[in-house]
């Protein structure tokens, strides 16, 4: 079962990290001149704004792990489900058996959703876990309910992205292009984000990238906002109605 | 001892459909390349049809709109009364499928993906589909990737006979199958048709669809040419056959046979094209001391050629 060797991959991730928390401590002082010597701009970029940030707990996870590294392998995960879901098995020879029988295309695509949305759950709970026994053996003081806003809200962007190479993968029928699509839309998404932090005109466009909704929102520090996971919601919602048409519409090369 | 149990179909208006499947005009260009064209084609309960052309004629094409995999572009196909795709859902639950490239998930064992399929439509007879896979010779406990074509063309046979149908839509069905297992086969074609099963098996070897099949469509080049009774085309066929003969032959004597034609004298082998009845050239040749005789079945670039013109390559 693949869920399980993400779990361990996740988890030992997580951990490992953690246990350099300790040491980034001690040298808290020496970490703090450093970063105030970093132009703004580029600090802001990446979460670390405030000097302080990195040597506390929620700082030094948000660096380290839920601003860029985590979110890039949930997204790996769910990109990963949600192009094989459809595409994968409509380019190995699987699926002109399966819709031989009497299942209507709608319902194909809403239970290969439900078990994207189902896998990304049970990751996100190993991954909370693994923050939750990271924090307790190497004395990070963050809660547990913290920690669970942070990878929630981390969860919800992967499986937003999931659903674009969902999309793409009823549409086209090819895994590789629900691939590059979907990572096409996340790169391109995420640098919209970086822009608008550091580019004056482009703030208004902010909005526009999932991203925003992650981390600017930063859940590890404010918990979960009810808006944030609203626009997920409906952004995936709007993705799983778009997945479903365009696979009832089509040709299959089957 | 088991009593044979006659098979019943399943809801009771079909009692009053004659037609199984009805194609009406049905055309499909994928962009500018033609599949088929104007196919007209109707096929009565009970029988077993046989779809005969070579690669690339339109056989698949017209399978997979039947199956609503693909939309035609214009005509419809109708599949006990109802529209193929509209009703598609409803239609597949009294169909069997094998299709020509068959896949399965590799990491399941043969007796999981049955057990998933069988749940697909919600529940099937488990001591059938274990007397199938007996009937068969399958070892339902191997994961698919471990199978050899063969058996991973069992498997399919299975699922497809499972949940006894009302109609079969089979692609290229014995490919892969041994000769012991496609005799297993032709007779679970014939169990089927005797229970009132009606067949659509779609082939590019003559012999076969001559074997199980009431009727035959040609189609070449997306178009439906001909249809004909297996049994009129038995006696329309022309076979080539090669005799050895031992000592000196006269060809006069075949010549004046009816139905024979092409008589050559080959090194020693004496050819000829027999159409009809072997008899009187099988008694002709008798009085000769005979070594060796080969019958060919024809080819289907033949049968084209010969009945329908040919100005082009068939396949």
């Amino acid at each position: 079962m693949s869920i399980f060797w993400w779990g361990i991959g996740f988890f030992l991730l997580i951990f490992l990290i953690s246990s350099v928390f300790p040491a980034i401590q001690e040298s808290a002082p020496d970490l703090e001149s450093y970063i105030e010597s970093l132009p703004k701009a580029l600090t802001e970029a990446f979460g670390v704004g405030e000097a302080a940030a990195l040597t506390t707990p929620s700082g030094f996870l948000n660096a380290e792990l839920y601003t860029l590294m985590l979110p890039i392998m949930i997204l790996i995960f769910t990109i990963g489900i949600g192009s094989s879901a459809i595409a994968g098995e409509e380019e190995s020879g699987t699926l002109d058996l399966l819709l031989s029988y009497p299942v209507s295309r709608w319902r194909v695509v809403v239970e290969k959703f439900v078990a994207m949305a189902l896998s990304t759950l049970v990751i996100a709970i190993i991954v909370w876990i693994s923050f939750v026994i990271g924090a307790s053996v190497f004395d990070m003081d963050i809660s547990a309910s913290l920690l669970a806003a942070a990878t929630t809200s981390t969860a919800l962007l992967g499986l937003a992205f999931g659903s674009f190479a969902l999309l793409a993968g009823c549409a086209s029928g090819r895994r590789g292009l629900a691939i590059g699509f979907a990572v096409a839309v996340a790169a391109g998404s995420y640098l919209l984000y970086i822009l608008s932090k550091i580019v004056d005109s482009l703030e208004k466009y902010e909005r526009f990238s999932l991203f925003f909704y992650n981390l600017d929102a930063d859940p590890l520090t404010n918990g979960i906002r009810i808006v944030d996971v609203a626009i997920f919601i409906i952004v995936i919602f709007i993705l799983l109605i778009l997945s479903v048409i365009a696979f009832t519409r089509r040709d299959l090369s089957i | 001892m088991a009593v044979m149990k006659k098979y019943y179909l399943i809801s009771d208006w079909s009692h009053v459909v004659e037609t199984i499947i009805k194609i009406s005009k049905l055309t499909k260009f994928y962009g500018k390349t033609l599949g088929v064209s104007d196919l007209d084609l109707e096929i009565k309960r009970g029988e077993t049809f046989g779809f005969l052309g070579p690669n690339g004629a339109g056989k698949t094409t017209t399978i997979r709109m039947i199956l609503d995999f693909i939309r035609p572009t214009s005509g419809n196909a109708m599949v006990f009364g109802q529209s193929t795709s509209s009703n598609s859902v409803a239609i597949k639950k009294r169909v069997g499928y094998l299709p020509g490239e068959l896949e399965f998930y590799k990491k399941m064992k043969g007796s999981e993906i049955l057990h998933y399929f069988s749940n697909l439509r919600s529940g099937v007879d488990w001591d059938h589909v274990e007397s199938l896979a007996k009937r068969l010779d399958y070892d339902m406990n191997k994961p698919v990737r471990s199978l050899s074509s063969g058996n991973k063309h069992k498997l399919g046979l299975i699922q497809a006979f499972m949940h006894k149908p009302d109609l079969l839509i089979l692609d290229e069905p014995t490919s892969g199958l041994d000769p012991l297992m496609q005799q297993e086969f032709y007779k679970m074609v014939n169990d089927f048709r005797d229970e009132g099963g009606t067949a659509f098996i779609s082939s590019h070897i003559l012999p076969e669809v001559e074997k199980i099949c009431d009727r035959v469509g040609f189609i070449r080049k997306g178009k439906l040419i001909d249809v004909q009774n297996v049994n009129d085309l038995k006696v329309k066929m022309v076979r080539e056959i090669e005799i050895t003969v031992e000592g000196v032959f006269d060809v006069n004597d075949l010549n004046s046979l009816d139905g024979v034609s092409g008589v050559k004298k080959e090194n020693g082998l004496i050819k000829c094209k027999v159409s009809g009845s072997m008899d009187k050239l099988i008694k002709t040749a008798a009085k000769y001391n005979v070594k060796d005789m080969v019958c060919r079945e024809p080819n289907l670039e033949d049968i084209f050629f010969t009945y329908y013109g040919s100005d082009e390559n068939v396949s």
